[in-house]
């Protein structure tokens, strides 16, 4: 069994309580510990303080909004490298073009499927095509991981 | 002897009237040995006429005994036959030298009175001293012509109406602009009232009442008014004006600038009214942000907690905690567009109010049972000080007062603190309800804004609290169906808010009735 400091890192940042839940319990099923804050300023703080290995970040959050906090994270060193995705409303196609403006990694829209948003986020930690995702394990993912960490380190 | 005259005195033009011609000779000879070029002299009164028709002279010396008609017949004549505003001096040259002649004399218009026999010396110097100030005066009255010219030539030219009026506001000069101003002939509104002289508009007459006393205890007032021009189109005026008190022997006065602001008006309720227009757009436009944010939610948490559920792991802890959120969530939706309709009945018009005798205490009561029933129960302070708090009100909408009030104190005490709700006498015979908590407060600049539609406290604490300003809107809609007021106060952030519901109260007390 992995324990849960060896398993991947996944920040989920949510203003509503009840999609920091439906997150929560989304991610334990692809295999990931997840840390869940409700704003901006949080957002940063934790990213810079435990370097996790993806990022999910609503783009309405208050305080910093989410695009503003991935510009952040991506103009530093020490975040740049975290896989970071913005998660964005359906129907407002000017978000997801933001998205990629302040240096996303990829987006992801709400409402979602659980069980297609656990083959995303394998994906995203292993670097892979989601078409592989069927087969990754939790083990492949932790190995995966290991890669963005080490610039991180260096910096 | 003495210096002749300078060349300006020694073309004027002097008139000697005596009937003795050897004294008019003495005199030409006298004042031509001086230099002077124009020495008229005539030994009949009578034609003294057809001499002045030819143009005023600048000095005359006039006998007083002369047959057919005496000097002071000719005094009084020249007080008619001069312009009054004009200066000839006058020297009557006379052997009468008894005080009463020399009296009527200087009464009839007489400027200097001078004895026969006379000393030559004595004349010339008085004749030179009375045609200095003749030319003083003439240039002053050319210089003051030209002045009142140019100032005439600036006034046409001002778009404003200048006036001045006498202490009691009667026109005693107004400039040409008043034409289109007002549509009057200027000199017509001579002598009127400045106030009455262009009749002011009836809704606009008791804001223009008192600036008589304004001005006398300011010494200066401004008003803008309507007046109705003389074609009947209604006009905006604005007036400034000022008390000049009497000094140096002019009476005390009011100068006054008149300008029509009409247009200027017009433009900035334009852009006030596209302020409000734009302001409108905004709070839409947020509007549809929240909304579609609320709404999303809820739909975002159905879609993925049903599929979660399907899932084969799922624990009973678990499948316990996603259904409670999807029916949280389904309570949250189910306000939102309550919330929302009832915003549309109301701004239809459609929100009919069933008023009946209730008590307000009762009222309260049953609105708090659901948070009793639930977590906020006790948070939950009731302080009721009135024993018959009986109103005369639509229940069912005042208990959707009290629970919006309430749940929105307990939403905005994040930190837990307690909920006060009063029922006490108000003034004036109100019943008062009040909503107390020791939450997140409201900053002074939000308070105006408050009850507004859409409108939502913009603070970090506050804004990480759902919620889509729509509910202290739709309490200050029903309050104000019910004839009531409700006013917000707060100490500022973090200090709590009170909210403070006045209703009349029914009109007998219900003492001792069943």
């Amino acid at each position: 069994m992995t324990t849960a400091a060896s398993l991947p890192h996944v920040l989920v940042a949510e203003d509503q309580a009840s999609l920091r839940l439906l997150f929560a319990a989304t991610l334990q099923r692809a295999g990931v510990r997840v840390t869940a804050v409700e704003n901006g300023l949080d957002a940063v703080a934790t990213a810079e303080r435990e370097r996790p290995d993806l990022i999910l970040l609503d783009i309405g959050l208050p305080g910093l909004d989410g695009l503003s906090v991935c510009r952040r994270l991506k103009s530093h060193a020490a975040t740049a490298g975290i896989t970071t995705v913005l998660v964005t409303a359906r129907g407002q196609p000017h978000e997801r073009a933001a998205s990629f403006e302040v240096g996303a990694d990829d987006y992801m829209i709400k409402p979602f499927s659980p069980a297609r948003l656990i083959a995303e986020v394998r994906r995203w930690l292993a670097g892979r095509p989601t078409d592989a995702a069927g087969g990754t394990d939790v083990t492949d993912a932790t190995n995966a991981t290991d890669a963005p960490a080490a610039p991180a380190a260096e910096g | 002897m003495n210096a002749p005259p300078p060349a300006a005195m020694r073309s004027a033009h002097i008139l000697a009237v005596d009937d003795e011609r050897t004294n008019l000779l003495l005199i030409r000879r006298l004042l031509e040995g001086e230099g002077y070029e124009r020495v008229t002299t005539i030994a009949d009164p009578r034609d003294l006429l057809p001499i002045l028709l030819d143009g005023e002279p600048d000095l005359i010396l006039l006998d007083l005994h002369m047959p057919h008609l005496s000097g002071f017949a000719v005094l009084e004549l020249l007080g008619t036959w001069l312009d009054p505003e004009a200066y000839v001096p006058v020297v009557v040259l006379t052997a009468d030298a008894t005080p009463d002649a020399r009296k009527r004399a200087l009464a009839a218009g007489a400027t200097d009175f001078l004895t026969k026999p006379f000393d030559a010396y004595e004349v010339q110097m008085r004749v030179r001293n009375h045609l200095q100030t003749r030319l003083l005066h003439r240039e002053l009255r050319s210089r003051s012509q030209a002045l009142g010219g140019r100032l005439a030539s600036i006034l046409a030219s001002v778009e404003e109406v200048v006036w001045s009026a006498d202490e009691d506001g009667a026109l005693t000069f107004i400039s040409e602009a008043a034409r289109h101003v007002t549509g009057h002939e200027p000199a017509q509104l001579l002598g009127q009232d400045a106030c009455a002289a262009t009749p002011t508009h009836p809704d606009d007459r008791p804001a223009l009442a008192g600036w008589a006393a304004q001005l006398r205890a300011a010494g200066f007032c401004e008003r803008e008014y309507r007046i109705v021009r003389a074609d009947g189109a209604v006009r905006w005026l604005r007036t400034r004006c000022r008390l000049v008190g009497a000094a140096g022997g002019l009476a005390a006065s009011i100068h006054g600038v008149s300008a029509d602001v009409t247009e200027r008006r017009q433009l900035a309720e334009e852009l006030a009214r596209r302020a409000a227009q734009e302001e409108l757009d905004r709070a839409k436009s947020e509007m549809i942000s929240i909304v579609s944010h609320e709404l999303r939610t809820p739909l975002v948490s159905f879609l993925g907690f049903s599929e979660l559920l399907q899932f084969d792991d799922v624990t009973p802890e678990e499948r316990r905690v996603w259904t409670e959120t999807i029916h949280n969530e389904a309570m949250r939706l189910t306000t939102l567009v309550d919330d929302l309709l009832d915003v549309t009945r109301i701004e239809a018009g459609q929100v009919r109010l069933v008023p009946r005798p209730c008590d307000l205490i009762e009222v309260v009561d049953e609105a708090l049972a659901p948070f009793m029933a639930c977590g906020g129960g006790a948070r939950l302070v009731r302080r009721y000080d009135l024993p018959g708090a009986e109103v005369v009100a639509d229940a069912a909408k005042l208990t959707q007062v009290v629970t919006n009030l309430v749940s929105n104190a307990l939403k905005y005490s994040p930190n837990g603190g307690p909920v006060t709700v009063a029922v006490d006498a108000g003034p004036d015979g109100t019943v008062r309800l009040r909503v107390v908590d020791e939450g997140l407060g409201i900053p002074a600049a939000e308070l105006p804004r408050l009850f507004q539609r859409f409108h939502r406290v913009d603070t970090a604490a506050h804004s990480e609290i759902p919620g889509t300003g729509l509910g202290l809107y739709i309490v200050k809609q029903l309050v104000d169906l019910h004839g009531g007021s409700i006013a917000a106060e707060s100490d500022g952030p973090g200090r709590g808010s009170r909210f403070t519901v006045e209703l009349r109260a029914a009109a007998i007390p219900a003492v001792g009735v069943a």
